[in-house]
């Protein structure tokens, strides 16, 4: 994988979520946003090498948390969740929108309100704003389907096919 | 010489970066917070991209009127409250020292104007402003609207040249108020929170209290960070509590919204090292 434009991908994203780009397409007076990290952690889960998942998880866990207001907690849950993720690359299908938005859907919700419970225990300040993401975590899933497409692209660039290798199996799922 | 590919096997690269997630974890907020705000320092520029386009689409355009705009009405409102309570306060301490020659305490002590950089509104409330501990900006002083005359938030963190802010309407927000009725001497003490969205709440206020819709609320007085109680809101809506019926449960309608500032200005006492170096 090309690590380079990896992260300039990746802080792309995380700039798009700390900054007001996003309250543009944002519902509820601005309050409910697809989280463009999330759908990049699915995506490369599901779709790098076991190892390269891996360091992709944390690497967008980490910045996710430099993103926002407290270091620490998106590392661990998204890259808990990323790697988790990367492990079920054999036997999990996600050509179907449908299937992209469901694990989009179910990796927000749990590893957003992981990660609020690990920045609870560390600052001591709760946001009681479930509904909130829980909403944001069924954005997320509604725009999956939309930057697949969009990423499925990039990915030529940030993987280019080695000459004499075929894509293997695990590709095809994707 | 080619550099020679080191293989880690996953298990082990998993165990190691979690490890590290659990160290940054458990450091001290004191210490990690700089990184966010380094990330923000970094990316300034383009973290306030959309941020006018935003404001224009919360701006409301209304035809002239025979009717004061609603604008106007608010600041004229909130100054008068203002006054007002500063006027009864004055008045008190008049009657308690009036043998005793006071010097009339200023509202505040100093502002410091403020850039708003960038806004979050999901399941936090949360202003950037572009000035920091250099400006005399620390945790826990309070934020006012731009015309500076009703209170929007408090200073989470500060780092050397940008600062956090924890707006009012944050559900994790909790600050000393005081409910006060127009012409009426009696005030009210209670903890105002936010409600997540765009109005803050205040509970476990008995129902023998007097408070009905349209009571104003303060912001306490805090020696040292609030000289004097500033605006903040009135009381929207007043009904009993569906778990507690012997309490208020009351809702809280600021004067001001936060994201639709620009500006703003944080209360900066003189007994700050800042100021003492001035």
């Amino acid at each position: 994988m090309r690590w380079f434009l990896f992260i300039l991908i990746i802080l792309t994203a995380a700039i798009l979520e700390a900054g007001n780009l996003l309250n543009l397409i944002a519902f509820g007076q601005g309050q409910i946003r697809p989280s463009v990290l999330i759908i990049l952690l699915v995506y490369f889960s599901l779709r790098a090498a076991p190892e390269q998942a891996i360091i992709a998880s944390f690497a967008i866990g980490l910045t996710a948390d430099l993103a926002g207001p407290v270091m620490g907690p998106n590392t661990v849950c998204l890259g808990l969740a990323g790697s988790l993720l990367a492990q079920t690359q054999g036997f999990l299908s996600v050509r179907r929108p449908a299937f992209q938005a469901l694990i989009v859907f179910l990796t927000a919700l749990l590893s957003i309100t992981a990660s609020h419970w690990l920045a609870v225990l560390k600052t001591s300040s709760a946001n009681l704003a479930f509904s909130i993401q829980i909403s944001n975590a069924l954005y997320s899933a509604a725009a999956a389907p939309v930057l697949w497409p969009m990423l499925n692209f990039l990915w030529k660039f940030l993987c280019p096919p080695v000459p004499g290798r075929t894509p293997g199996t695990r590709i095809s799922h994707v | 010489m080619a550099a020679r590919k080191i293989h880690v096997a996953p298990g082990t690269l998993f165990l190691a970066l979690l490890i590290a997630g659990f160290i940054l974890l458990w450091l001290p907020q004191s210490l990690t917070y700089h990184l966010n705000f380094l990330f923000l320092r970094v990316f300034d520029p383009l973290l306030r991209l959309g941020r006018q386009v935003e404001l224009e689409g919360n701006r409301t355009h209304s035809a002239p009127h025979e009717s004061i705009d609603p604008a106007e009405y608010y600041k004229l409102k909130k100054a008068y409250e203002n006054l007002s309570i500063q006027y009864q306060t004055l008045h008190r301490d008049y009657e308690k020292l009036s043998r005793i020659r006071k010097e009339v305490p200023l509202p505040w002590a100093g502002l410091v104007l403020a850039q708003i950089t960038s806004s979050t509104r999901g399941a936090r409330h949360e202003l950037i402003l572009n000035r920091g501990a250099d400006h005399g900006v620390a945790a826990g002083q309070m934020v006012l609207s731009e015309s500076s005359d009703s209170v929007i938030g408090i200073v989470q963190e500060a780092s050397a040249r940008m600062a956090r802010i924890r707006l009012l309407t944050d559900s994790a927000q909790n600050l000393e108020v005081r409910i006060r009725r127009n012409g009426s001497d009696r005030e009210y003490i209670g903890r105002l929170t936010g409600d997540g969205k765009n109005a803050c709440r205040i509970s476990l206020l008995s129902r023998d209290y007097d408070i009905r819709p349209g009571d104003m609320v303060f912001a306490a007085a805090r020696p040292g960070v609030l000289e004097t109680p500033l605006v903040i809101g009135e009381c929207s809506q007043v009904r009993p509590d569906d778990e507690h019926p012997l309490l208020w449960d009351i809702s809280v309608k600021p004067f001001d919204d936060a994201f639709a500032q620009t500006v703003v200005a944080v209360i900066v006492p003189l007994t700050t090292e800042f100021e003492k170096k001035k």
